[in-house]
């Protein structure tokens, strides 16, 4: 019974470090630009986003047009964003495509990552003018102590919540990607930064930036510009927001009643002092 | 250690202790100027730091100027152009001059825009109400491309700001083994905590007396393994940099 017992208990043991370990920043598509079901121009390129742990070895990107199934395409892999490119010489005709997109293998990661299919709709209509858009509006910040499956500890973020001006493109919404830059702040030293590159977010969605304590106490500025499937970008990028952080640790203070508390919480609150008061001195000994 | 505490009220004793810390319990009295202070929003003990700050600052609005300075201006001023500095006053007061006969009403002449082509520099060069407008972006070797964002260009992009997430170097603990190793967090921006590992065989002399000496970081990078310069052997004054092999660490190509 023991000996069964031990084994039961060394297949746990084993079997949570190995979940640990493959939940380590695995090198998986994180999305695809444009997403799946998009419409777009004929002079577009397709991109797909991986985590920056993912290596492109080659592995073959395959693409299903009306006429083929299974066309192998060239692409070019950008690793400092991690970015699979499918760029078609001349455009493609319009008609609608699948595009394969490969599972990759990773940097200190045994096991390959995620792939994914992306179904899109080529229009006659070519991508001409840049991107409209604003950059960025407002930040909000807050502290995020979270549990890292890598690390195995809590880090300490700064998580930045920014919010958006609205975006539009003539080749499509779907087909921005939004790129943040840190402009102020000790990552930034005094120049800019890149420090997210994602799929714009939806219409009125904001956009989310984690950075460590380090790198951002103080005053710290962003600014954003939008990027379409043709590499132009927005303007928008000179225009930026700021926020003062506080290093932790925090003391969130202990009131009771927040400033816009209304006046029937204030009355509540008196009227319970004054009875605890009176019970206290009747109970009280002369 | 004293700590002040607003419970308990209803007791007799103002002292107790918690934990073989002393507690100075406060009387009726000082509850209800608590809670009085609470409704009104305002609380004794509110020590909170601000929540969110948000602030909106055009980089047209001097760009390399302090953001408290940048904030405080409005943001319809032109201070893009080129600025004349007012002329302080004397100190001793002048007499006004006497209007020229069949003066006309004064006219303000505002600063002048001299436009000049376009660079990234926070500033509207060509007069044309914008900023940094229809920048061309400058690729970079590794891929991607720097952008002109906030009256500068920005960095090329790379894989990661600190390490590849998931990666590990050596490190050196305070105590016991001396030796330990650390993981790069999931989003590749921070190393976890030091812990505590045996030291590779070949190294297990260099902290045999019981101290940590640079031997230990010179072993470690004889390994052929990535180590923290803890101990600065390339006397760069860094600390906090990786030495050895690193290859699959760095996020510099």
């Amino acid at each position: 019974m023991r000996r069964a017992a031990a084994v039961a208990l060394a297949v746990v043991a084993f079997w949570s470090a190995r979940v640990v370990s493959a939940a380590c920043a695995p090198p998986d598509l994180l999305e695809a630009i444009p997403p799946s079901g998009s419409t777009v121009p004929a002079n577009a390129a397709l991109f797909a986003h991986y985590a920056s742990t993912a290596e492109y070895a080659n592995e073959d990107v395959l693409l299903d047009s009306p006429d083929h199934v299974g066309d192998a395409v060239t692409v070019t892999f950008d690793s400092t964003q991690g970015l699979l490119e499918f760029a078609p010489a001349g455009g493609l005709p319009p008609g609608t495509y699948t595009i394969h997109w490969p599972s990759l293998r990773g940097l200190n990661v045994a096991a390959p990552g995620k792939g994914a299919d992306v179904r899109f709709t080529v229009t006659a209509a070519t991508d001409d003018a840049p991107p409209t858009f604003d950059g960025l509006t407002a930040v909000r910040w807050d502290l995020e102590r979270a549990h890292n499956d890598c690390t195995d500890a809590l880090e300490n973020r700064f998580v930045f919540d920014l919010d958006l001006a609205p975006a539009d493109d003539d080749g499509g919404r779907g087909g921005l990607s939004l790129v943040v830059f840190q402009t102020a702040g000790a990552l930034s030293d005094g120049g800019s930064v890149p420090v997210l590159t994602e799929a714009m977010p939806a219409a009125g969605k904001g956009a989310t930036v984690k950075l460590p304590v380090a790198d951002a106490t103080g005053h710290v500025c962003f600014s954003a510009l939008a990027r379409d499937l043709t590499d132009k970008t927005s303007n928008g990028a000179s225009h930026v927001v700021c926020a003062d952080t506080t290093a932790p640790p925090f003391f969130r203070g202990c009131a009771i009643a927040g400033r816009d508390a209304g006046s029937g919480a204030g009355a509540s609150l008196l009227v319970l002092g004054a009875v605890l008061i009176a019970r206290a001195r009747r109970a009280r000994p002369r | 250690m004293k700590v002040d505490a607003h419970f308990s009220f209803a007791k007799r004793r103002r002292s107790r202790v918690f934990g073989g810390v002393p507690v100075r319990v406060l009387g009726p009295s000082a509850l209800l100027c608590w809670v009085t202070l609470a409704a009104c929003g305002r609380s004794p003990i509110n020590l909170a730091p601000p929540q969110t700050t948000p602030l909106a600052v055009d980089a047209a609005v001097a760009p390399d100027a302090p953001a408290d300075l940048a904030i405080d201006l409005p943001v319809d001023v032109p201070v893009d152009l080129p600025i004349e500095m007012p002329v302080e006053a004397p100190d001793e007061p002048m007499p006004p001059p006497p209007p020229p006969p069949d003066a006309s009403p004064p006219v303000e002449a505002g600063p002048v825009c001299h436009p000049v082509p376009e660079t990234c520099n926070g500033v509207d060069d060509n007069c044309d109400g914008r900023v940094d407008e229809d920048l061309p972006a400058i690729p970079c070797p590794g891929g991607g491309a720097r952008y002109c964002a906030g009256g500068h260009y920005s960095e090329c992009p790379r894989r990661c700001e600190t390490c590849v997430p998931g990666s590990e170097r050596e490190c050196f603990t305070t105590l016991c083994t001396f030796w330990g190793r650390e993981t790069c967090a999931s989003d590749g921006r921070s190393f976890g905590p030091c812990r505590e590992t045996p030291p590779p065989d070949d190294c297990k002399g260099a902290s045999n007396g019981g101290t940590r000496t640079k031997d230990l970081e010179q072993c470690c990078l004889d390994q052929g393994l990535c180590c923290i310069d803890e101990f600065d052997l390339d006397g760069d004054g860094d600390r906090t940099e990786m030495l050895g092999r690193c290859d699959t660490v760095t996020c510099d190509p």
